[in-house]
């Protein structure tokens, strides 16, 4: 399970403080994949960051009794200037994983080819979404922290990922920032939006949606 | 107690690939890789000690003129390369610190470890071709030589950490730091023992606790070497005061960074 507790974040602006995340709390349940929806620049990513510990919170506790993966987006994580292959040692060298099954699966999962030896600098988009999401299925998580990685890929990829992620379904869970509809309903059965730093959870998919859909309505107006 | 201990092993993991990361990136791509360190030292050595030959300065101390240069800037190297490379470490690794067992900690204690463990295989390289070529390298006390061996890590990760979190409220410190350093560069005697200065210019000198750690290794390694005015127990509590202040430090600015 991870929990956070009361996080509060923000960042310093010109014009003061920013406020980002407002004493948000949620509980994310092993076996339940929760989608976060919101709209443009309210904090989902920054939220996801701080579940997955790559940024600690101004104020608040995190929780976490399961295995969380890095955030798999394509914003980078990985080093620019190294290899493909050589990114993936140096995360299966700090997850403690072994390099030779971790690299024939990712090669496998990721149809990089001659790309695993050049520098992540010049991956597409969807390159760079593939490797990052190929090795964090070697690698093996309680839950997966995905960052809109599958609206980069291309049809083949997203149908790859998908089965992937149905077979994983079992084992591990999803907290899914997407601004698709489709695939969240695809992967969630939980929601959550976030909406002027407060977080509202939903123990039931639609519901979360209609909040949504009414957040994104009150913007038009 | 278990939890410290996977906490160990997680940190040790992360650290050392964090250095053989760091060796990658820095040698791995000149084709004569790792050897560029040992050319870039015998070069700026045998510079300083050409320009002492042509002045015709006398050894110091007994000391043969380039086994003084080499100890000097073997220290020197180790202490000014961290501290700079400590300063940009958050920076340059914004990528790897996404993955939460990865801290700012890590990182900096990574590239301090780099530079540390090339400068003591240059230094030693060095060593062992001054020796060959009948320079007297003495090992006058093997307690002295452990006690540098181990306070100029220490010293340098403190400078460091302390600098590089002074710097996330003083962004200025970017600029400055640069420009002492070069400064020190003449403050601690590199290429000149202190003794060679009046009793007023040395007394403010002794202030400077490098000069401490490059005079105190050399007189490890020299019978004649004098250790007037020299004192361990000043570098010790100054390298525990800036240990101290830096791991607090870093700790208090890690949530107050910008990423």
């Amino acid at each position: 399970m991870i929990s956070l507790q009361d996080i509060c974040h923000g960042y310093k602006t010109k014009d003061g403080f920013h406020t980002v995340l407002d004493h948000v709390n949620i509980d994310f349940k092993p076996g339940h994949s929760t989608a976060i929806l919101g709209l443009n620049g309210v904090g989902k990513s920054t939220l996801i960051r701080i579940i997955g510990g790559a940024e600690h919170p101004r104020s608040g506790k995190v929780i976490r009794t399961s295995s969380v993966s890095w955030p798999v987006g394509f914003g980078g994580c990985f080093n620019g200037s190294l290899t493909g292959r050589e990114n993936l040692r140096f995360v299966c060298r700090i997850y403690g994983a072994d390099i030779k099954t971790v690299s024939s699966f990712v090669e496998d999962f990721s149809e990089l080819g001659e790309y695993m030896d050049m520098p992540f600098n010049s991956y597409s988009s969807g390159m760079r979404a593939k490797l990052a999401f190929g090795l964090s299925l070697a690698v093996g998580f309680d839950f997966y922290l995905v960052d809109e990685a599958f609206s980069v890929g291309d049809v083949v990829f997203r149908k790859k990922a998908t089965k992937a992620l149905q077979k994983l379904k079992d084992q591990a869970s999803l907290i899914f920032v997407s601004h698709s509809i489709n695939s969240v309903k695809a992967h969630c059965d939980r929601g959550a939006v976030l909406n002027k730093g407060k977080l509202e959870s939903f123990d039931n998919l639609n519901d979360a949606i209609k909040r949504y859909t009414e957040v994104c309505n009150e913007r038009r107006h | 107690m278990r939890e410290l201990w996977e906490g160990f092993t997680v940190q040790r993991r992360v650290i050392l690939a964090l250095m053989l990361r760091e060796t990658h990136t820095i040698y791995g791509d000149a084709k004569l890789g790792y050897l560029w360190v040992l050319i870039q030292s015998m070069f700026g050595i045998g510079v300083f000690w050409a320009v002492r030959e042509f002045v015709g300065a006398s050894d110091p101390h007994g000391m043969p003129v380039a086994v003084f240069l080499i100890l000097g800037f073997g220290v020197w190297s180790v202490i000014s390369q961290s501290i700079s490379k400590c300063m940009n470490a958050v920076r340059s690794n914004q990528a790897l610190l996404t993955f939460p067992q990865v801290t700012e900690l890590d990182v900096m204690i990574g590239r301090v470890m780099v530079i540390y463990v090339t400068q003591i295989i240059v230094t030693i390289a060095l060593l062992a071709v001054a020796s060959a070529m009948d320079l007297a390298v003495e090992l006058n006390s093997a307690g002295l030589l452990y006690a540098c061996i181990f306070l100029i890590p220490a010293f340098s990760l403190g400078m460091g950490l302390l600098l590089s979190s002074l710097a996330v409220f003083i962004p200025s410190l970017e600029r400055i730091v640069p420009l002492v350093i070069r400064l020190l560069f003449f403050a601690s005697g590199v290429f000149f023992s202190v003794n060679s200065f009046s009793k007023d210019i040395a007394d403010i000198l002794y202030l400077n606790p490098i000069l401490h750690l490059v005079e105190l290794t050399r007189c490890s390694i020299s019978y004649s070497y004098p250790s007037d005015g020299l004192s361990l127990m000043y570098v010790t509590v100054i390298t525990l005061i800036v240990l101290f202040l830096g791991l607090l430090l870093e700790r208090y600015v890690r949530t107050r960074r910008e990423r």
